[in-house]
């Protein structure tokens, strides 16, 4: 979102409490957790702690949170990625009060009651994990992520059932990562003092100080891997390679030319970007695996061969300048950017491997 | 809850204070000589800037022998010049709906005046290819085909306004189907821009980092649209009726029901969307589903008689639809399903309590607060708006009117169009338990209560 006043405040406690002021009716409150699946003994874990979050709590059911919320006219979700478990609220600006202390509650006193897992947890979370993996492109992303990191970073983002989880690992989780050098909290719509007072004021205080499980270094990553998986529906190939922090630019532009109609390419290209590493995929997808043999061959060609990236630079900004609007994330300068040559690659096909080229092939 | 008062102190300050998206930076008009309208809300706090042409000419503006003309144009000329914004730092962008057709680019603010020459020549003044027309026909029948075949709540939808507006202009599909869109040619789609994207039926907005005179100079200097006005579209109308698509091989029910709703300009707009936000909408599969505080989920959730459904309120330039969309693969208890759902509305006209129309008008508010998010999504909210009826409400004005909502008002409206009226249905997939017509007309009132 848009600043028009930015200020940051560490005083008085662990967390670091964000607030970014305009004047619109409408706030959100968010709660990073550096709790993801990279950060995760067990896989898994990190998706059924997000699950479990705004279940049952010692002051306020469930229920109650709910019914409450409505009467408010608010929303609060929690999703889980590789890296955190973000909790968050959208509410009218009057109701700040109200969601500090749910969204507090939730961290600091989860009932964490044994049927929830079972009967409301698991189901909900299972459905997640069918409907990605339905998808052959996540099915890419998650084999890709896995060759490029191996673990960490490289571990399936959702519960799958592999390794078993007791509600007793979940409840440790949760003790471990609700920390307060553990989360920070980004506002938006909201006074800094105003927001610092109810945060100092409420539960959020009370966690105990912990210590911050963000990635401080680098991962290892692996160059040169390839996997195949056999399955029915579309079928998909794909590219990937780890990017270091330094090189964030280059591969934003890239991005942006791959997924723009400057290229001839029929080729979809993303950018994770994580704290301390990125990592770049190309994918080529249809329901007919020689079309996707040829694409991938294509786009591997001409990105061996060296590209030219000045022409996309003016759409690699606006592309940031919208993104930096709507998710508060700062954008990269990209004019130094100059051209892009592919070297070492990972290289995953899904569907139809039959007819989908090995990695020696392209 | 926001007072009458609170809201005009609101206003007051928002003279002092320009705001960011969320958005209520005022809205400024200005109609050209030629008939063009320009509408834009500056935000200095927005790091891009949207620039979008809206014209009056979507899916109400066909013929059934030319349906899916609008959806084919807007593909043409998208994809044919899209390599060209981009080169100029632009995303372009557009959307096909009914009643209107967009285009709109989005970029920093110094793209401006590239972005008003590139909509002009590419759009206001398109050339099109003929045999490019044919290519991109193919592209989008396969489209249409993957729609038909993959989308059933989409489909479902699209067969309610065509039985419900049978034989008006509001009953042809948005985008056409694959036997009418394999028919059409490069003419069929020079005469379409010909009549329809004329001055008069077009709208220029800009949105996010922008100046109002800026946007105002270069559309007058650089936007060349032939003249001309409205042309005349008949006003849909409302016929109880069904249609049913019945298909056993899906894994699941896909049922519409909807009622007569409201046009965009009607007094009742704001009493039919706090209605249907009353019922709202529930995913069996959100653990939250279980705690909603309405009495329809409730049932719903307890007897698994649904795995989706969703409130609407589709308002358009002369009619609405009101009514629900529903999923479900417990195909057994279909009847069960409609019956508590019409049972509910029923409740609309009796016995809805205050807590309820509370809740409801609260959710509306939120919903509509959190939809104007980006600047694009404000450009979005005025073009569709303006271009239809001629005008939008400003935020505060549709806050205000979602206050003077009260049980009075909604039981006089649900008693005038929900309480023993004729209503629309159509489902596909496993309908064999979708009672009779008769029947579920029969839901609408009842006897005693």
């Amino acid at each position: 979102m848009l600043s028009r006043r930015f200020a940051s405040s560490t005083r008085g406690f662990a967390t670091k409490v964000t607030a970014k002021e305009f004047s619109g009716k409408v706030s959100t409150l968010t709660v990073k957790v550096n709790a993801g699946s990279s950060v995760a003994s067990k896989d898994g874990l990190a998706h059924l702690l997000s699950r479990f979050n705004f279940h049952n709590t010692t002051p306020r059911s469930a229920l109650r949170l709910t019914r409450e919320s409505e009467l408010l006219g608010g929303q609060f979700e929690s999703k889980v990625d590789r890296e955190s478990i973000t909790l968050s609220a959208k509410f009218l600006a009057e109701s700040l009060p109200y969601y500090v202390n749910a969204l507090g509650d939730v961290l600091k006193s989860t009932s964490f009651r044994p049927h929830e897992l079972p009967e409301s947890v698991l189901p909900a979370a299972k459905v997640d994990a069918a409907s990605a993996n339905a998808c052959p492109v996540f099915k890419a992303d998650e084999l890709l992520h896995a060759l490029t990191f191996r673990s960490g970073l490289g571990a399936p983002l959702y519960y799958d059932g592999v390794q078993k989880i007791s509600l007793e690992d979940i409840k440790e989780y949760a003790a471990k990562v609700y920390t307060q050098s553990n989360i920070e909290i980004i506002a938006t719509g909201v006074n800094q003092a105003d927001l610092t007072k109810f945060i100092s004021d409420s539960v959020f205080a009370q966690l105990p100080a912990g210590e911050s499980l963000a990635a401080k270094a680098a991962p290892k990553t692996f160059e040169g891997a390839e996997t195949r998986f056999r399955s029915a529906g579309q079928s998909v190939a794909g590219v990937a390679v780890p990017v270091k922090a330094a090189d964030y630019a280059t591969y934003q532009v890239l991005t942006s030319y791959l997924n723009s109609a400057l290229s001839t390419l029929n080729v979809e290209a993303k950018f994770s970007q994580y704290s301390q590493v990125g990592l770049f995929t190309i994918i080529a997808k249809s329901s007919d695996a020689t079309a996707v043999a040829a694409d991938i061959k294509a786009a591997v060609a001409q990105l061996k061969a060296g590209l030219d990236l000045s022409a996309a630079k003016a759409l690699a900004a606006t592309e940031l300048a919208l993104a930096e609007e709507t998710t508060g994330v700062k954008a990269v300068d990209v004019a130094a950017v100059k051209d892009f040559k592919l070297g070492k690659f990972n290289y995953v096909a899904v569907g139809d491997v039959n007819n989908l080229p090995f990695a020696d092939e392209l | 809850m926001l007072s009458a008062r609170s809201i005009k102190q609101s206003t007051v300050s928002l003279n002092l204070k320009r705001t960011f998206a969320t958005a209520y930076g005022k809205t400024q008009y200005t109609s050209l000589s030629n008939g063009i309208t320009i509408a834009t809300e500056s935000n200095p706090d927005a790091k891009s800037a949207t620039l979008g042409l809206w014209v009056g000419a979507g899916s109400t503006s066909e013929n059934p022998y030319n349906n899916g003309v609008s959806g084919l144009l807007n593909q043409v000329i998208v994809n044919s010049n899209q390599a060209e914004f981009n080169k100029a730092g632009l995303k372009f962008g557009s959307n096909v709906a009914k009643e209107y057709t967009s285009f709109f680019t989005q970029g920093l603010k110094g793209s401006l005046p590239q972005a008003i020459e590139l909509l002009n020549s590419k759009v206001a003044q398109a050339e099109l290819n003929a045999e490019y027309v044919l290519k991109q026909r193919e592209i989008t029948a396969k489209q249409l085909e993957a729609f038909e075949e993959t989308n059933h709540a989409g489909r479902v939808f699209e067969h309610l306004h065509a039985t419900a507006f049978q034989n008006t202009p509001l009953a042809l599909p948005t985008r056409g189907t694959v036997e009418t869109v394999s028919d059409l040619i490069a003419q069929d789609l020079e005469k379409f821009h010909k009549k329809n994207y004329v001055a008069g039926n077009t709208v220029v907005v800009a949105t996010g980092d922008v100046k109002h005179e800026d946007v105002v100079a270069l559309v007058e200097k650089k936007l060349q649209i032939a003249a001309g006005s409205v042309p005349e579209i008949s006003a849909g109308k409302f016929l109880g009726s069904e249609v049913r698509l019945r298909d056993d091989t899906l894994p699941a029910a896909y049922i519409a029901i909807a009622h007569e709703g409201e046009a965009i300009n009607s007094p009742n707009y704001y009493v039919a969307q706090v209605a249907a936000e009353i019922f709202g909408s529930y995913n069996g599969v959100e653990p939250i589903s279980k705690n909603l505080g309405t009495k329809l989920s409730g049932t719903v959730s307890e007897f698994h008689l649904a795995d989706t459904y969703n409130h609407f309120s589709a308002s358009y330039k002369t009619a609405g639809l009101w009514g629900y969309a529903a999923e479900t693969s417990n195909v057994g208890n279909i009847d069960d399903l409609v019956h508590f759902t019409l049972k509910e509305w029923n409740r609309l006209t009796i016995s809805i309590s205050p807590a309820e129309v509370a809740r409801g008008k609260q959710l509306l508010k939120n919903k509509l607060l959190f939809s104007l998010n980006s600047p694009l999504a404000v450009a979005e909210d005025i073009g569709s708006k303006v271009v239809t009826v001629g005008r939008r409400a400003s935020v505060e004005e549709a806050i205000a009117a979602i206050e003077k909502v009260d049980v009075a008002a909604v039981k006089k409206w649900a008693g005038a169009k929900l309480w023993d009226q004729d209503i629309a249905v159509a489902g596909t997939g496993q309908i064999e338990g979708l009672l009779d017509y008769m029947r579920l007309r029969n839901e609408t009132s009842m006897m005693r209560w």
